[in-house]
């Protein structure tokens, strides 16, 4: 049963929520000079509409033109009507329409609508076998941590959910687990170039999506996403946000956040304080979604490894793009033995302290307290953009802890990293895209020396895993190297097109020395000790 | 409790803290002056005045030994040595609100090497940390000699509030942003000032102090970095500006000290000067940063003859300066 907190609440009237867009974008606009957003808004996006041939986009492209030849005669009012309607134009394009009964409908057919997205000309079939539990995707998308938290958290104000970025499988992912946690739905932004596929545009428009045009670049568009965002929040619509705003490209994980978004929380809070609204508390909830193997590794460490790739904000040419290979993706996880797992983190306060189930924000020592003191000088409320902005850092630090604390590392993992430290310790002083170019019996490593190195860093994992640093699985948590090693193998061989790592009698190739590194660089954040040769064997 | 109602209050009735408080309460402003000694509050509140200090305690100084009243206002100033930092903010910690901002005056880290700052971080709901530096020692303001100091807080609010509360013609208060800077500038003094009371003592050339400064800018330069600082801020009143006092101050209880454990390696008379340099060179060797005048002065404090500790300095290799 859906349950009615958040979006699920309410019928939402669009045109209020377009007209609510519109006032509060001015009011944040406020003593900004009107001329100059505008004019900067037509530049980049003539230049980006440069060869636009979609009729749609050609039309745009022309309101722009003319509106920036306005531009230098208009008087206040016209800049301002102007503003209004290029507001009510990206609002329309980003507000999602999100509707209680889709959802619940789509919720529980949902195991069998990844396939029905997979496989149109078996749609029926695939359909009744999903309804008959034959694809029985909750085995395989697993949610663990403070889940009574936040379920309890729901009803005492505004949560807003951060996962971790690693792949286009993360947005199912995590709504399967929220739906199957019997947590309510939340409203999300996704990737405008997501929305080409009309069955799949169609689901994320009711299932709570919202459109984000990352092609559009200009301040006025990052205020009208800005003002959209707070004003769900304040609505108390549940929100998710990925923080680290795009897939991790390295595989690592994301250390630096996108604090515009997450300063929203903030204001959203304060705007409620202000208000004197009830239940005016937001909450952010860390979450990692955990992956044995990622279907756009590739892809993404390509993307990582090329520094032109590193400002290549939307990859649209990755394997998702490929029906084929996210249907062999979804088959070999439905057949892997590691699901997707989601861990739902301690949920912090906007400030970054912990919250409890009451939604009470907790001093470092536990103690409760009311955080509103923050934002207040002398019992009234002070506006501060200066201090807000430390305060999200903040935020965001306590954001990046947790993700360490809630990763679950895996046997590819850890046999990647083993591996890459192995030849990063036979040839020191060589940098890191020096190595990947080695000759093949360069990356050709003895078992026992691949084993002496396992033994190392599970070492440390397991030590880091015992102070709750660290979520460590299968054999990484309690098997030997050799084990660990296998299991990489297997998995390895699964699915990527080549393989990462290989056995060849007493030896492991790293045969993919790039893909490798993707699932290598998941140890980054942990500070392990420095490789070491077993047996002084440096070639 | 008062009628009056402070706007701040000073935590620690010290030299520093009294001064500090007087300093304030002399420009007109009402200030709580809190200390746990029940006999020491009593005496100030009743003679106006300190033992290590000339004069009357400012008339605008309401004394308390009341932990919850002193916690009333909501900035606060805290004027105890890095030692006591710990035992202290974790008995504030239950009464303390997210309204509190918190300043320091303490120069050093704590004995398990975090900042003052992170401290109180780490104990309580505030949030909003400050630390005030520079060379600017509470006899000279007592005195009402010109000085200036720097307040660092990532918050610049912060830094308005406390530069409206004491700022005067004769104290030039200086904002900065870097706050583990200017900690770090702070707690580089102990070993700054041992130093120079060394050199001094020992009578070892008129260039060594000049190298010592200019070298100690690098050297906790390295070290603010590795925290999460800069190195710029070491170059400021908050680092050389604060360590060209001590080499200018023969008086100063750190350098006689030094002056002292030059000649007698092993015998530090200054104790708690000899456990800052001690925590600040353990903190480095954690962060993997070399700082081989804090280093020296230690391996003095431990017994070291001071002319093979300077020989180890000078044979150390050269480089490009500023590195």
């Amino acid at each position: 049963m859906l349950r009615r907190e958040g979006i699920a609440r309410e019928s939402i009237d669009d045109q209020v929520v377009l007209s609510d867009l519109v006032s509060g974008v001015e009011k944040r606009l406020k003593g900004e000079k009107l001329a100059f957003l505008l004019n900067e808004c037509c530049v980049l996006e003539e230049k980006r509409l440069t060869r636009a041939t979609d009729a749609g986009d050609l039309a745009y492209r022309q309101r722009l033109r003319d509106l920036r030849r306005r531009l230098s005669w208009a008087t206040e009012d016209e800049l301002r009507s102007d503003l209004r309607d290029l507001v009510r134009l990206y609002g329309e394009e980003i507000h999602g329409h999100f509707d209680a009964s889709t959802y619940e409908n789509a919720t529980r057919v949902l195991p069998a609508g990844l396939a029905l997205l997979l496989r149109k000309q078996k749609l029926w079939s695939g359909l009744s076998r999903g309804l008959r539990g034959q694809l029985s995707l909750s085995e395989k998308v697993r949610y663990s941590g403070a889940v009574e938290t936040f379920d309890r958290l729901v009803e005492q104000g505004t949560c807003i959910l951060v996962p971790t970025h690693l792949s286009n499988l993360d947005s199912p992912a995590i709504g399967f687990a929220l739906h199957e946690a019997g947590l309510p739905p939340m409203i999300y932004g996704a990737g405008i170039n997501l929305f080409t596929n009309w069955l799949l545009s169609w689901f994320m428009d009711h299932l709570g999506a919202y459109r984000i045009d990352r092609a559009k670049q200009h301040q006025l568009y990052k205020e009208v996403l800005k003002e959209y965002a707070t004003y769900a929040l304040e609505r108390r619509w549940h929100s998710l946000f990925f923080p680290g705003g795009t897939r991790s490209r390295s595989g690592g994980l994301e250390v630096r956040l996108k604090k515009g978004l997450l300063a929203t929380g903030l204001e959203a809070y304060q705007r409620g304080l202000a208000a004197g609204r009830e239940k005016n508390r937001v909450f952010f909830i860390p979450a990692t979604i955990n992956y044995n193997l990622v279907l756009e590794a590739e892809t993404l460490i390509e993307d990582y490894l090329q520094d032109a790739g590193k400002s290549r904000y939307i990859i649209s040419d990755d394997e998702f793009s490929r029906p084929d290979r996210v249907l062999q993706f979804v088959r070999n996880m439905l057949a892997l033995d590691n699901p997707i797992e989601v861990v739902f983190g301690e949920p912090l306060d906007p400030f970054g302290n912990r919250v409890n189930s009451d939604g009470d924000s907790l001093d470092p020592k536990g103690r409760p307290f009311d955080p509103a003191g923050y934002v207040m000088t002398g019992g009234r409320l002070v506006a501060d953009a200066q201090r807000d902005r430390q305060y999200t850092r903040g935020l965001a630090e306590a954001i990046t802890a947790a993700y360490a604390r809630d990763t679950i590392l895996y046997e590819t993992h850890v046999l990647a990293a083993a591996l890459h430290r192995l030849l990063e310790a036979r040839h020191p002083g060589t940098d890191l895209f020096a190595r990947l170019l080695l000759p093949l019996e360069a990356r050709r490593f003895d078992q026992r020396e691949v084993d002496e190195e396992l033994r190392v860093i599970l070492a440390e994992l397991r030590s880091l895993g015992a102070r709750g640093q660290v979520l460590l699985r299968g054999h990484v948590q309690h098997g030997r190297p050799e084990d660990v090693c296998r299991a990489a193998v297997t998995q390895f061989g699964r699915y990527h097109k080549a393989r990462a790592v290989s056995e060849d009698g007493t030896s492991l190739v790293l045969d993919d020395p790039r893909l490798a590194l993707f699932y290598a660089k998941r140890l980054d954040t942990y500070a392990l000790s420095a490789p070491t040769l077993a047996r002084g064997d440096a070639r | 409790m008062s009628a009056v109602n402070p706007s701040a209050t000073v935590i620690g009735a010290g030299v520093w803290g009294v001064t500090l408080a007087s300093w304030a309460g002399g420009m007109g402003t009402p200030v709580r002056l809190w200390s746990s000694n029940a006999e020491k509050v009593q005496r100030l509140a009743e003679q106006r005045s300190h033992d290590g200090l000339d004069g009357e305690v400012s008339a605008q100084v309401f004394v308390t030994s009341d932990l919850e009243e002193a916690l009333q206002p909501e900035m606060l100033l805290l004027a105890v040595p890095p030692a006591h930092v710990r035992g202290l903010v974790e008995r504030m910690a239950p009464l303390l609100r997210p309204e509190h901002r918190i300043v320091h005056g303490a120069k050093g880290f704590c004995a398990d090497g975090r900042s003052v700052s992170q401290v109180i971080r780490d104990h309580s709901c505030v949030l909003r940390t400050g630390a005030l530096a520079g060379p600017v020692a509470p006899l000279d303001l007592w005195r009402g000699e010109d000085c200036a100091a720097v307040i660092a807080s990532p918050f610049s609010s912060l830094i308005d509030e406390v530069c409206e509360f004491l700022a005067h013609p004769q104290l030039r208060i200086y904002g900065s942003l870097d706050l583990m800077g200017v900690e770090v500038g702070g707690a580089m003094w102990a070993p700054v000032a041992l130093a120079a009371g060394m050199i001094s003592g020992a009578g070892l050339g008129r260039a060594l102090p000049a190298v010592l400064l200019t070298r100690a800018i690098v050297e906790a330069g390295r070290l603010s970095i590795a925290l999460g600082g800069t190195s710029q801020t070491l170059s400021g009143l908050a680092g050389v500006g604060d360590w060209m006092r001590a080499v200018n101050d023969p008086e100063d209880a750190l350098v006689s000290a030094g002056a002292a454990l030059g000649l007698h390696p092993g015998h530090c008379q200054h104790k708690e000067g000899a456990s800052r340099v001690a925590t600040l060179l353990s903190l480095a060797e954690r962060n993997a940063v070399d700082m081989p005048i804090t280093r020296a002065v230690h391996e003095v404090i431990e017994g070291r003859p001071l002319a093979d500790a300077l020989a180890v300095l000078m044979d150390l290799p050269t480089g490009l300066e500023g590195h």
